[in-house]
């Protein structure tokens, strides 16, 4: 366990949510991201071809919302879905990431944080709203 | 003539400097995605479809040993939050969640609190340094804190530790356990490339903010 540092002030240990598809989330959990309480609340979440855009919005809506997470990772195709909520996503912690999936590679034009700093070298002032 | 920078080409610098690890470490993740998925239909090739798959996952309580410790400079904003990546061992989870039990079972209440320091077994590293030991403590809530975080670590400790890889069987393929490796590593990437993406957002703002500010 090499470089760990603790400050004069710490929020204490928090989870990694992650919502992606089944190979991805399988990784991850062996990995030993995998969280569920007393109340059988995981935290993350499987997407498939039944996967509604609402479930994915609610849950990130709950991972974002929970104290005890620290970073979501979501699977850069699953994004694209619930691209308004996480551009108008804007609060330090949870720290979002996108990755990329098995099938979906990663495209940087398409992440929301690539796209607002490269809205600040380019000329165009059009934000990142405007990605097609 | 010594040139010399404002504070908004710093910042913009720093912004470039954030932006170029990110960019760097997107690859590696990419990288080690990209072996961990190969190897993952390497181990359902060889142990079959069913045998790694989500209806394997257990749903049982249980606590993630792979966690993110915040830690806030003085002024304790978020946005000046830095995460670290703390994992537990699996043998040093079981010595410690037993110790723990043996302990809940024996003095509960209040008193639980007051025994919360953990107890060095045979499977903790003796080689820590203090700030890793500290950390590894407050992990394990043996940190005197409020007493929301004191119930927080209880909490914590009544819930089992498991090691994920055992769910899909007593023997699994090699080609499972790389993948696991490489996911391992995938995770280190990750906390790197958020705290790189945090200072990136950091320089972005301020430079956006004065940028914005009116000329005096």
């Amino acid at each position: 366990m090499a470089g760990v540092a603790v400050q004069a002030s710490s929020r204490g240990s928090s989870l990694i949510a992650i919502i992606a598809d089944e190979d991805t989330v399988t990784g991850f959990l062996l990995a030993g991201v995998g969280n569920v309480d007393l109340r059988r609340k995981t935290n993350y979440l499987v997407v498939d071809n039944k996967t509604t855009v609402k479930q994915i919005e609610d849950s990130f809506k709950e991972f974002t919302t929970r104290e005890d997470v620290a970073i979501v990772l979501i699977s850069q195709y699953i994004a694209n879905m619930i691209r308004f909520m996480i551009d108008s996503y804007s609060k330090p912690l949870p720290a979002i990431l996108e990755i990329p999936s098995k099938d979906h590679p990663y495209d940087p034009s398409q992440d929301s944080i690539l796209s607002r700093v490269k809205h600040m070298f380019s000329s165009d002032p059009a934000g990142p709203s405007d990605r097609k | 003539m010594a040139l010399k920078s404002s504070p908004s080409d710093q910042d913009f610098i720093c912004c470039l400097d954030s932006v170029h690890d990110l960019l760097t470490l997107r690859h590696s993740l990419s990288l080690l995605l990209s072996q961990g998925w190969m190897d993952m239909a390497k181990a359902r090739y060889s142990m079959g479809l069913s045998r790694i798959s989500q209806p394997l996952f257990s749903l049982k309580p249980h606590s993630a040993s792979a966690r993110i410790l915040v830690s806030f400079t003085d002024d304790g904003a978020e946005s000046s939050s830095q995460l670290t990546l703390v994992k537990l061992d699996a043998r040093e989870r079981n010595s410690h969640s037993t110790s723990y039990s043996h302990t809940s079972e024996e003095k509960p209440g209040h008193e639980l609190e007051q025994k919360q320091k953990p107890t060095r077994s045979k499977a903790v590293p003796t080689d820590w340094s203090q700030d890793e030991d500290a950390a590894y403590r407050q992990l394990m809530g043996g940190v005197d804190d409020s007493d929301s975080d004191s119930e927080a670590s209880v909490s914590y400790q009544a819930v089992e530790l498991t090691t994920p890889i055992r769910w899909f069987g007593a023997l699994v393929s090699p080609h499972l356990q790389s993948a696991q490796t490489s996911f391992d590593s995938a995770l280190e990437i990750l906390v790197k490339m958020a705290n790189a993406q945090r200072e990136a957002l950091d320089a972005h703002n301020r430079v956006t903010q004065q940028n914005d500010a009116p000329d005096s």
